[in-house]
């Protein structure tokens, strides 16, 4: 069809060159005419003339008419010219398409390596940097444990910020290179389907002849294969460019949610040490002097207790010294008395002596005299006697009240100690209270807290596994592109013998293949709630 | 005594990410990067209370290593769990077929991981 | 109109939550120690706890640990007044790491109480 309306075209350029010249021809005739008229003197007729100019007219345009169709003639080829004009131009369109797959696979390369640099440079190292965190996040987590030290998490608290700053960066690389790598690849896939575009235009303005038309000749290709081909060439492309998509946007959301799982962990971390320190201010202070206070009571009630241990033996040397005095007195007693009998017995004796005296008269009087001697004895005696009597009483008097005030005193002062004591214990008891109360709750706290520290870095662990799935995502393009590749690779290579319905074929199963083990890989972040979908976990 | 969990992958992320996951919950952890790897530990007489593997691995796959493990002696009623990128019915089928206990899809995190693993070993 | 639980052991100021917040039309159940308390709410299913933080058998921060262990976003309010070398500011900072969704210092307002509660409960 393009072959004769491109003839038809042609066509009609040469009719309208034949009515040209044949017109052309007859205006110079008809001057020349003019011309040799006045010079020549022609005698004919106007009709004559008329007629003899409309003959020239007629036979110019029938003999034009006739070179007209020999031309006609030679523009139509034979079938086999046809043929080898349809394979130039095949031809033509295959090293294109070459030239096109030699770009393509050197910018694929390209872009292969830097997924490859990307994966091994910045993946591992955001590895490197959640595996640190993770041991930031044990040693708070033990510095937080009993005994615990204030210096521990001092240390420990600031290292574990600076390791999810560092977390942090690395997670920004990543998300900025693999940014990078997604755009270029982008930029390529658009880039060559704008050049598919121009090749298919190009392919159409060449004017190819159609399979149909040539089928009785077996051409080696068909028009309709090249256009397969830069059709399923164009499908891969987009079956890849979704699953970039996926790439894309799982990678900005796993990495948003690593740095929101951080964050909780940052702010979970401090809000622990916080309260830790806190704590401190606000109790550690007054326990600490009430400490101090206990130790003195515990002094004091050490040294009563002691007193008190020794009252017993004191009390036992008293009571001797009493018991020892009261048998001196007791023996004293028993003098007097006898002393006492002595003299009253004297007394009466020397009564009776005078007054026998008085009777015997001066024989008496030597008598009298011995009398009043035994008397005056007798009286000194019992004045004696009375001397040790009072001497005794006083004596007696003076021990017991003695020993009674310094036994009663020592009684009081540890009575009144007592009390005091009394208030110390329960002092000491209160502060025992109190600090137990205060630890128990402090380390209620803490393990709670731990827990919750435990549970956070165990989900940013959890999130960077997303790198594998993200990682075998990208495996999966690079290998489709690599097969995909080859086999244009082939093609360009094949295109003067055979038919390429084989390497269309193949073309095709690439395409469904990777299509359809994708769709089995359904655990993007994106992935639509699907009725169909299977559960992520399945026990047997 | 802490139970020992047996963690088959070739992917470092997906060590790292498990392993120590399973210890903060108080597991003890044992690594191979793939199925030849893990059986020439388990022959040379680890005997873990669960195994967890991956299926895409280089050397020899998850599905060919839950064979083999299955037929060791003493590893008959192991509970064997996958965790892969893989949801397809038909995998799920070839690995129920190998004796897998259970199946895990990429990514499983934190609570839900060790929640998992309490479904599977008794006493955890 | 809430079911409210106040666990408390001073009988004072249980009489005195009770006035405030029967004025404010919400049924109050009273509890003297930990013990009872987590019994009450067993028994009663409270819609909100207040509670005080040192109490014999059993203290609020075990009561609030018990609890919150098993219904994690159970509305409490803690109350404390502190004791000797325990501060009131330790025992609230305390139960508010555990979860406590509010905490009021002894001795407190019917208006403090009450816009505490109004935040915490839904209307």
């Amino acid at each position: 069809m393009a072959v004769q309306s491109k003839n038809n075209a042609e066509f009609k350029k040469a009719v309208w060159r034949t009515f040209l010249i044949s017109t052309v021809f007859v205006l110079v005739l008809v001057a020349l005419s003019v011309v040799f008229h006045s010079t020549l003197d022609f005698r004919l007729g106007r009709y004559e003339e008329a007629l003899f100019l409309g003959l020239v007219w007629l036979f110019f345009g029938v003999s034009q008419w006739r070179l007209l169709t020999v031309v006609k003639q030679t523009v139509t080829l034979t079938p086999e010219e046809q043929v080898d004009i349809h394979n130039a131009k095949l031809r033509y369109i295959f090293n294109r398409i070459s030239a096109y797959v030699q770009d393509h696979l050197l910018i694929d390369n390209k872009v292969s390596m830097d997924l490859d640099i990307t994966r091994d440079t910045y993946a591992i190292a955001l590895l490197t940097s959640v595996e640190s965190l993770n041991g930031q996040t044990a040693s708070l987590m033990s510095a937080l444990n009993p005994p615990y030290h204030h210096d521990d998490i001092d240390h420990a608290r600031p290292l574990l910020e600076d390791q999810i700053t560092q977390t942090a960066q690395a997670i920004t690389q990543y998300l900025t290179l693999s940014a990078h790598i997604e755009r270029s690849l982008q930029d390529r896939i658009t880039q060559f389907a704008s050049a598919l575009n121009d090749l298919k235009n190009e392919l159409n303005s060449l004017n190819v002849t159609s399979a149909d038309a040539l089928h009785e000749h077996n051409p080696p290709h068909n028009i309709n294969d090249i256009e397969e081909v830069v059709y399923l060439h164009l499908s891969i492309d987009n079956a890849i460019d979704e699953q970039l998509q996926v790439i894309a946007y799982d990678t900005k959301q796993s990495a948003l949610l690593l740095l929101t799982l951080m964050r909780h962990l940052s702010d979970d971390a401090e809000s622990i040490v916080k309260y830790i320190s806190n704590a401190n201010e606000k109790n550690i202070s007054k326990m600490e002097s009430d400490m101090q206070d206990s130790v003195k009571f515990i002094v004091s009630i050490e040294k009563f207790i002691q007193n008190i241990q020794e009252i017993p033996d004191k009390l036992r040397e008293d009571i001797g010294a009493i018991q020892s005095a009261s048998s001196v007195i007791d023996s004293l007693a028993h003098l007097v008395d006898s002393i006492k009998e002595i003299s009253f017995q004297t007394d009466i004796l020397a009564v009776n002596a005078a007054i026998q005296a008085a009777h015997a008269g001066e024989a008496g009087l030597g008598f009298k005299i011995v009398a009043d001697e035994v008397r005056k004895l007798a009286v000194n005696s019992n004045n004696a006697a009375e001397m040790i009597e009072s001497g005794l009483e006083k004596a007696r008097h003076t021990i017991q009240d003695g020993l009674k005030f310094k036994f009663l005193d020592e009684i009081m002062l540890q009575m009144n100690g007592a009390s005091q004591v009394m208030i110390y214990v329960q002092k000491l008891q209160d502060s025992q209270e109190d600090m137990q109360q205060y630890y128990k709750t402090l380390f209620a706290v803490i393990n709670q807290n731990n827990t919750k520290l435990a549970h956070d870095i165990s989900e940013v662990l959890g999130s960077i596994q997303y790198e594998d799935v993200i990682r075998q995502r990208v495996e999966r393009i690079q290998e489709v592109m690599v097969m995909r590749n080859n086999l244009l690779r082939q093609l360009s290579t094949q295109l003067s013998q055979g038919s390429s319905d084989d390497l269309i074929m193949q073309l095709n199963s690439t395409l469904t293949d990777y299509v359809s083990r994708e769709s089995h890989h359904n655990n993007s972040l994106q992935a639509k709630d699907n009725d169909d979908a299977l559960p992520k976990f399945e026990l047997f | 005594m802490a139970k020992i969990i047996f963690l088959v992958d070739d992917s470092a992320t997906m060590l790292m990410s498990v392993k120590n996951t399973l210890e903060i919950a108080g597991f003890k952890v044992e690594t191979a990067e793939d199925g030849v790897k893990a059986m020439a530990k388990l022959t040379a007489g680890l005997k873990p209370d669960l195994i967890i593997t991956d299926i895409n691995m280089p050397n020899m796959g998850g599905i060919e290593f839950i064979k083999k493990a299955r037929a060791l002696p003493g590893f008959r009623f192991l509970p064997i769990l996958t965790l892969t990128t893989e949801s397809q019915q038909g995998r799920r089928d070839e690995g129920k077929q190998a004796g897998a206990t259970g199946w895990l899809v990429k990514p499983v995190g934190g609570a839900d991981l060790v929640k998992v693993i309490k479904q599977v070993l008794p006493g955890a | 109109m809430a079911k409210i639980l106040v666990i408390d052991d001073e009988e004072q100021l249980r009489d005195l939550i009770k006035k405030m917040l029967t004025r404010d039309g919400h049924q109050i159940l009273m509890a003297q120690d930990g013990e009872e308390g987590v019994r009450a709410f067993h028994q009663f299913n409270p819609d909100l706890i207040i509670t005080d933080i040192i109490m014999p058998n059993k203290d609020g921060i075990e009561v609030i640990m018990e609890l919150l262990k098993s219904y994690p976003e159970f509305p409490i309010i803690a109350i404390s007044g502190g004791r000797r070398a325990i501060t009131a500011g330790f025992n609230l900072d305390s139960a508010e790491m555990l979860g406590v969704k509010g905490i009021l210092q002894k001795p407190f307002t019917h208006q403090q109480l009450k816009d505490i509660i109004q935040k915490i409960l839904p209307v």
